[in-house]
């Protein structure tokens, strides 16, 4: 049994809205990490994954949401990682990045609101914030997610994979169904091209922390099924 | 000759010539009895060429009879390229002819299956990648076959693979194995190991689990008490299982590695040649390594060790620049892959992109852009030098390291357009079979590229590792029209692979890419067929109704009349057994009434019957007896359009359900004579567990305390008994015994 979980953020957020996955797991006697990743650039991300994978005493279950798919996806072929598992997340292939998945979106998907680069950093507009990042959270959590954004450097969103982890690794993926940044039509396209074992949960693209429970249960699947 | 054309009757012949017995010839081959006699009566699909070449050998076959032979068995494998055995048989592979050294290791293995032990008789073998632990683990299986008369199963677990095979379906193989019947393996896992444990109770069983990924994994197939025993190999250390017995293999000695690598080259070279000592140095004590190295000189006439030597260190400073394993041993590949001719060379690192664990020759002539034949004979050639290994069912797999240096090959020197178009080709041509092979089942559906439904079923079972991953990139590229295609082309088909968990998924890329070619109605068709998939007695019935609530609007926006109806009718299923009948009753009502509209015959008599069920559960007999009596007329009026094998499939159904009503209205008499009409069809058709239940309902006709009330429970329990169900056995055994002691 795999007993260490390692959880990595996505984009505008940090890390702290894994608080309740954090409770649950740790409630269970798991030793669970989160990265604190500055979702500046790919490869930084990666290198702050590895850096909290490197002192780990065993393998590990590496979990990441949205943008934090991409990181896994490249941090994950180290030795600590026994599986992945992407929650409403970006699973690029080699060459890929989130750059190239968002490039062509098909008629009717939800347009995520994000304003125009300010000095090579992303926001997501505050006042649409609830209804397309997490329309399942209270208003007031939500609000303040939006006050306190983290600005994603567009080179992170530009980061290629070079050898997409999920391709050597198990992998487990979570489909937020109402999800208005990244569609669940590409949510599980991206988990079938992976063969990743998929779940759907009905929830916003914040299902990280408005469903710690399903993302904790998947995470137990993982660690349970993929032993080092 | 009396060879008759065929590879089976030339083996028959030819053992005969030389007068052995299939078990001497097993001997001799190292090529099981089992596996020589499925051989023989042509019932083995297509024997890989090495072991068609080691029963030669065992044969003495030479120059034209040998070609012949040879040629004979090609014929046969050449008309299975898209078929694959059903893995299940377990059968353990033959021993390598040479195989040569780990003295010790053997011992201790010989020794450990003779020591007494209290509890489960469990041995790992583990350590590093090529060190041989497969060889040695099957090596010493042959040489055990004798201590154990109840069989030798041999199962592959693909634990380093990226889908390692859950212990269940390694429960289920080891069941058919030990010749259990597919239908009568119990769903649940519990159930499962239980049997399984009994059965290595009762018999005296070696059980191989190779390459084994975790504790969790071989847990469930550790025996229980008795003289079985479970032999576990694993590159890791499975700490977890406490009562194991351990060995932990370290690379070869210098002294047994010489040995190997002279036994490999023996044919050309003096085995105190010092150069073969350099090259033992230069390549470590890992037997793959040494394999594939010694394949290679005797591969190359021209070559004396000494330049080997060179050219290896030449390569393993060139691999410098490739990062991932062991440096030895990818320079020992890079000596093999840098001889081969460039079309196989082509092969070799492209197959590297298939997904799934193992390949066949179709999915290979596809990456490798070949004719199948072609890409069979390079297949074989990469197997010869040991750069490609086999799998059951005359398919291919790469031992992981050699996977790792194969994909490293694939992008020194192959142009990334060239990888992508590979990739491109291989998707499409997964979505165009799968299509091609789920039409089979489809009413009215094409029936191609395959030679029967069988073959059809086997390969969407066996490539689904492969199919499934296409499909998410295909909808990825945006092949809406192509995914929509296969998917909506494996609706009949998911009817017959009920138990495998997947196609939720696969039909939910199915309604995505609709919704995307803006088709509500082939969304609410697709949403439809994920709401049947947790209508299944073993899913949470809650899951269906968001799927099918959906489903209903998409087909009311769409105008479609019978996915409208068949929304209505999952939603009655599932709410039935949640206790809300009069609701169920609700969509059930307006879904015949939309089956009739539509003029759906089959699914409105399915209708009548869920309406009876549902009144008889509401307490209103009457009302259910007209449903049934409806249902019943539907299924026997030959004009009233239904679908003869659906009405003869129903027919015995409706008449248990008319029994259970008349019995609840009183009419006990009329009911039996029903059951008995059951009875009859079902004994014709070879029915047993239907036979079962048709019993239980007759029991449930008769008065309390009645002999005939208990002995269709006991007729019952026999039946449940003969079929690998000893629960609901011990079920009908307790019901009887509330009518009175069973006779004696």
């Amino acid at each position: 049994m795999i007993r260490n979980v390692v959880l990595v953020h996505g984009g505008f957020v940090d890390g702290s809205g894994w608080l309740g996955v954090h409770r649950l797991l740790t409630a269970d006697g798991f030793t669970v990490k989160i990265v604190q990743n500055p979702t500046l650039s790919l490869a930084g991300d990666a290198a702050a994954t590895r850096f909290v994978l490197d002192a780990l005493d065993g393998p590990a279950v590496l979990v990441g949401h949205s943008y934090g798919g991409a990181v896994i996806s490249e941090a994950g072929t180290h030795g600590n990682v026994a599986a992945l598992v992407y929650v409403a997340a970006f699973a690029p292939d080699k060459g890929e990045s989130v750059d190239t998945l968002i490039a062509d979106p098909s008629p009717g998907d939800p347009v995520p609101p994000i304003l125009a680069p300010r000095d090579g950093f992303l926001f997501l507009d505050r006042d649409k914030f609830h209804g397309s990042f997490a329309a399942d959270l209270p208003a007031d959590e939500a609000a303040f997610l939006a006050d306190s954004q983290v600005p994603w450097g567009v080179e992170a969103l530009a980061g290629t994979v070079t050898e997409p982890a999920w391709r050597t690794r198990p992998a487990w993926y979570l489909v937020s169904t109402q999800d208005r940044m990244i569609p669940p039509h590409a949510q599980r396209a991206m988990a079938a091209r992976a063969g990743a074992v998929t779940v759907e949960a009905i929830g916003s693209h914040a299902v990280y922390a408005s469903q710690p429970g399903a993302v904790a249960d998947l995470i137990r699947q993982a660690a349970g099924s993929a032993d080092h | 000759m009396e060879a008759s054309g065929s590879f089976a009757g030339m083996l028959r012949s030819q053992r005969h010539r030389v007068g052995l017995t299939l078990e001497e010839l097993a001997e001799a081959s190292g090529v099981s009895t089992r596996a020589l006699s499925d051989m023989e009566r042509g019932r083995a699909l297509g024997p890989q060429r090495r072991t068609v070449l080691l029963i030669a050998d065992a044969l003495k076959l030479e120059a034209a009879g040998r070609a012949e032979f040879v040629a004979l068995a090609k014929a046969g494998r050449a008309r299975s390229a898209y078929l694959a055995a059903a893995p299940g048989l377990c059968e353990l592979p033959g021993s390598i002819g040479d195989f040569t050294g780990r003295a010790a290791e053997l011992a201790w293995l010989y020794r450990l299956a003779e020591e007494p032990v209290d509890g489960p008789h469990v041995a790992i073998v583990s350590g590093g990648a090529g060190l041989g632990k497969t060889t040695l683990v099957v090596r010493a299986a042959h040489g055990l076959r004798d201590r154990f008369p109840g069989g030798v199963l041999f199962v592959d677990a693909l634990g380093m693979s990226r889908r390692p095979v859950a212990s269940d379906e390694l429960l289920s193989r080891l069941l058919r194995a030990l010749g259990v019947r597919t239908q009568h393996i119990p769903d649940d896992a519990a159930e499962k190991a239980g049997r399984y444990r009994r059965l290595l109770s009762e018999r005296q069983v070696l059980v191989i689990v190779d390459d084994a990924q975790s504790e969790a994994q071989v847990r469930p197939l550790l025996p229980g008490d008795g003289r079985s025993l479970l032999l576990v190999g694993s590159r890791r250390l499975l700490s977890g299982l406490e009562a194991a017995r351990r060995l932990h293999l370290d690379p070869m000695p210098v002294p047994d590695a010489q040995d190997l690598l002279g036994r490999i080259v023996a044919e050309r070279f003096d085995p105190r040649d010092e150069d073969l000592t350099g090259l033992v140095e230069l390549l470590g004590g890992l037997p793959l390594a040494l394999r594939i190295v010694g394949n290679r000189l005797i591969s190359r006439p021209g070559w004396s060790a000494a330049d080997l030597v060179d050219r290896l260190s030449a390569a393993e400073r060139r691999l410098e620049q490739l990062s991932a394993g062991d440096l030895k041993v990818a320079a020992a590949f890079g000596m093999s892959y840098e001889q081969l001719p460039a079309a196989t060379r082509q092969m070799f690192r492209r197959v590297s992109l298939v997904a799934g664990p193992d390949f066949g020759t179709a999915l290979a002539a596809v990456v490798g852009d070949v004719g199948v034949h072609d890409a069979e004979d390079q297949l074989d050639d990469l197997v010869d030098l040991s750069l490609m290994g086999t799998a059951e069912g005359g398919r291919y797999r790469f031992h992981d390291l050699v996977r790792l240096y194969a994909h490293q090959r694939l992008e020194v020197d192959e142009p990334s357009g060239t990888v992508t178009a590979v990739r491109d080709r291989m998707v499409a041509w997964l979505l165009e079979t799968m299509t091609a092979a789920g039409l089979w089942f489809e009413p009215d559906g094409a029936q191609s590229r395959f030679a029967s439904a069988e073959e059809a079923d086997q390969w969407l079972r066996v490539e689904s590792e492969h199919w499934l991953p296409a499909l998410g990139a295909a909808a990825l590229a945006g092949r809406h029209d192509a995914v929509v295609r296969a998917t909506s082309a494996l609706h009949w088909y998911s009817d017959r692979w009920v138990d495998w968990p997947r196609w939720a998924e696969v039909f939910m890329l199915g309604h995505d890419s609709a919704e995307r070619l803006g088709d509500p109605g082939r969304q609410a068709e697709f949403l439809n067929y994920v709401a049947w998939t947790h209508t299944l007695p073993w899913r949470d019935k809650r899951n269906v109704l968001p799927y099918a609530e959906r489903a209903l609007a998409l087909a009311r926006a769409a105008g479609d009349l019978l996915q409208e109806a068949w929304a209505l009718a999952y939603t009655a299923r599932a709410l039935g057994p949640l206790g809300e009948a009069a609701a169920a009753m609700t969509a059930v009502l307006q879904a015949a009434d939309l089956f009739e509209q539509a003029g759906d015959v089959d699914a409105s008599c399915q209708a009548w019957i869920e309406r009876g069920d549902l009144q008889l559960r509401l307490g209103d007999p009457d009302a259910a007896l007209a449903s049934f009596r409806r249902a019943q007329q539907t299924v026997d009026d030959p004009a009233s359009g239904m679908t003869t094998t659906i009405a003869d499939y129903t027919r015995p159904h409706v008449l248990i359900y008319l029994g259970k009503a008349l019995g609840v209205s009183g009419q006990a008499e009329a009911g039996r004579a029903m059951m008995q009409q059951a009875l009859d069809i079902l004994e014709r058709e070879q029915q047993p567990l239907e036979y079962a239940v048709a019993l239980q309902a007759l029991a449930a006709l008769y008065d309390d305390g009645a002999v005939e009330a208990r002995d269709n429970l006991l007729r019952a329990a026999e039946l449940y008994d003969n079929a690998g169900l000893p629960d609901a056995a011990a079920r009908m055994r307790a019901a009887a015994a509330e009518h009175g002691p069973a006779p004696r």
